[in-house]
């Protein structure tokens, strides 16, 4: 699927600051499944951006604001051509050691012996989401982004976040190793979350959305990928001032149909 | 041959007041500045010994570098078996941000402080690898010089090496690793530091800049250092006396006001050179420093030729039915604490005690490891005017650089408190000059 994705953060604070760095994993990730037609980061106060890929293989996009603003607007937007999530890679142990959002409490060391990972790793993914399903519910605005698997699943509700958190920590706990993916979904106004899970038998990752319980098909953009959230907060900053801040999210994806996007590479 | 600077002990304490040669203390929440005593009786190492000495800490240095080499990028020696997987993915020190990343001229530790004590039959033994962020190499430096200074007698009578090579050896390390002959700064959280006395010392001794974390910032993937009238210049290495949660808040500890936000990505693309670089913490984990000989056979394919003390690994199984049966007389320590915390002798446990502890090695034995206690010489100090012996081990400090170098000295540090084994700065304690003999 061809995708045309734009995802503006608008950060306003109530007086001026200054001093400010920020981070950003909003850009796509870079593999063989995601063909990036066209690609823009753009910043308003207007700065240098520098660009670095992470050890997770993310795209890091950094700047720094020296002088006075109340208002922090970043952008990233492009055309995307989305094969599949499906990628032929080795196993790393590292998503395989629980972190602190993804290490598990008694309920979900019991949850876990509920399984049964030799059914193979593709029909594991739908049980563990269907029983977590049982347990915890979407509410948004339920939790927040330092919300550990163990909390949410303590309360019973939660966001995509979470759902991917408490499957990531099912999935170690059963050997399987489990990753955390950040990214845009058609049509959805916000980021999501879902996760990736390493198929020993044919070396391959495949992915799946435990939030709306089914596989992650091409209208899923990919982000950014670690053991949790943490290695994947789509925005970050640091800078000087007593204020407090508002931020406001715009998301759009949508598909271009008929090679639409060549004509806006024309333009 | 040091007797004449005996009776110049008073002289060199109260011109180290003056310098304000102090060690801060954490002590309960409340920070305390104190004076960290000078006794003047110095550690004499023979030139035999120093020899032996020197090639075994270049040796283990190097070997150490291999392997943080090695776990950043291929590890090799955790697919060849050699060391346990989990022991590097569940080790605190362990940074996964750093993976698939060599610093500039494949240098992870360029200042290593090795500790070691000599036993009773003359043999050396290491105690514990320091290679984040290892102080005290100030101390003996001021005292060397004081000493000269109130007792110049005594070293035209000597015959011991000049150490006052200290700052040039620091240099040359740092301008090996520097990124495009940039500025070169020593980066201190500040005066609240325990060790800011050293970090003014050495960039003073250095001639390089001393920095405080709001001089420096990053643009466009470089550092800075906010100069005078705004004038920024480009920052080439910088030896952090910051440890690696609180350097970056951007990548580690999210609150961290000490650290130079996005440092840690101009780091990564290779902008600049840390020193020591970011992640050794999974090399000098009191559970790794058991693999150390190993890794020397690993990747050398040397013998060690500077010893462990016997060290038992409660997570094989051998090892902890050796320790659950011998605790009485072992010294436990717990892998994830530092400067002298978590170090506890069997002998001193009440058997309430003994039994806690032999159910968390049983049930947290990645926790632990535990050591024979090493009966090592004790050492001649002063305490009111009398001669006393004192336990005391030796710091030795290893650069890394063009090629890997031994400071002909270090820190000899002792217990002041007669019955107490454990001699870190930290913990209160004095120091001695350590001489090096050269013939």
């Amino acid at each position: 699927m061809v995708l045309k994705y734009s995802h503006i953060t608008v950060i306003t604070f109530s007086s001026l600051i200054h001093a400010h760095s920020f981070s950003m994993r909003c850009s796509p990730f870079q593999n063989s499944n995601q063909r990036i037609i066209e690609e823009n980061v753009s910043a308003i106060p207007h700065c240098n951006i520098a660009r670095n890929t992470d050890s997770m293989g993310n795209t890091v996009d950094y700047g720094y604001i020296e002088d006075y603003h109340d208002s922090f607007a970043f952008e990233s937007r492009g055309i995307i051509s989305i094969s599949s999530h499906i990628s032929k890679e080795s196993n790393n142990p590292l998503f395989f050691y629980a972190t602190p959002l993804t290490s598990p409490s008694s309920d979900l060391i019991y949850l876990a012996h509920l399984l049964d990972a030799r059914a193979g790793e593709e029909v594991f993914i739908r049980q563990a989401s269907d029983l977590i399903h049982k347990h915890v519910q979407y509410v948004s605005g339920s939790t927040d982004v330092c919300t550990s698997a163990e909390a949410a699943f303590a309360q019973g509700k939660g966001v995509c976040q979470d759902f991917a958190h408490i499957a990531i920590c099912l999935c170690r706990l059963c050997g399987i190793s489990a990753r955390y993916v950040n990214g845009y979904m058609l049509g959805e106004g916000q980021t999501h979350a879902w996760v990736e899970y390493f198929i020993p038998s044919i070396s391959e990752w495949h992915a799946y959305d435990p939030t709306n319980n089914r596989v992650v098909d091409d209208s899923y953009i990919k982000l950014a990928q670690g053991r949790d959230y943490n290695d994947c907060r789509t925005n970050h900053g640091v800078f000087r001032g007593d204020v407090s801040q508002t931020m406001h999210v715009r998301l759009s994806v949508q598909e271009v149909l008929n090679g639409n996007y060549l004509y806006s590479n024309v333009i | 041959m040091y007797s004449l600077l005996l009776k110049q002990t008073d002289a060199v304490n109260r011109w180290m007041e003056r310098y304000g040669v102090r060690f801060g203390i954490y002590k309960n929440g409340e920070f305390k500045e104190q004076l960290f005593p000078f006794d003047a009786i110095p550690r004499i190492i023979s030139h035999e010994d120093w020899k032996m000495l020197e090639v075994g800490l270049i040796q283990r240095v190097d070997a150490l570098n291999a392997f943080l080499r090695d776990i950043y990028t291929e590890k090799r020696i955790v697919k060849d078996g050699i060391v346990p997987e989990d022991f590097i993915y569940s080790s605190k020190g362990y940074l996964p941000q750093c993976e698939g990343f060599i610093p500039p001229k494949g240098i992870y530790s360029h200042i290593s402080g090795i500790d070691l004590v000599q036993a009773e039959d003359g043999t050396w033994y290491i105690l514990e690898d320091n290679l984040r962020i290892p102080s005290g190499a100030s101390y003996p430096m001021i005292a060397r010089d004081l000493t000269r200074k109130v007792s110049p007698e005594t070293f035209t009578d000597s015959s011991l090496i000049d150490n006052r090579n200290y700052a040039q050896l620091l240099r040359d390390s740092m301008d090996y690793v520097n990124v495009d002959n940039g500025l070169e700064v020593i980066l201190t959280p500040g005066r609240y530091n325990s060790a800011y006395f050293e970090h003014s010392y050495l960039a003073e001794k250095a001639r390089v800049v001393l920095a405080y974390p709001d001089d420096l910032f990053v643009d466009n993937g470089y550092v800075y250092y906010r100069g005078l009238n705004n004038k920024s210049e480009r920052v080439g290495v910088i030896y952090r006396r910051i440890s690696d949660e609180y350097l970056d808040p951007m990548t580690f500890e999210p609150t961290s006001l000490l650290g130079v936000p996005n440092l840690f990505e101009a780091y990564r693309q290779g902008n600049v050179a840390i020193f020591n670089a970011f992640g050794n913490g999974v090399a000098d984990d009191k559970g790794i420093y058991y693999f150390v000989p190993k890794m020397i056979k690993y990747y050398l394919n040397e013998e060690p030729i500077l010893k462990n003390a016997p060290t038992y690994l409660p997570i094989y199984e051998e090892d902890r039915k050796y320790v659950l049966d011998n605790l009485e007389k072992l010294v436990l320590k717990d892998v994830s604490e530092a400067g002298g915390y978590g170090v506890m002798f069997g002998r001193d446990m009440s058997p309430e005690k003994l039994a806690e502890m032999k159910h968390l090695i049983k049930t947290e034995s990645r926790r632990w490891i535990a050591q024979e206690i090493i009966n090592f010489i004790d050492l001649d100090i002063i305490d009111n005017g009398e001669k006393v012996k004192r336990k005391a081990d030796l710091r030795a400090f290893v650069l890394s650089g063009e090629t890997t170098r031994v400071w002909a000295s270090g820190l000899t540090r002792f217990t002041r408190n007669e019955k107490s084994f454990i001699v870190n700065s930290s913990q209160g304690g004095g120091f001695k000059d350590t001489w090096v003999l050269d013939k």
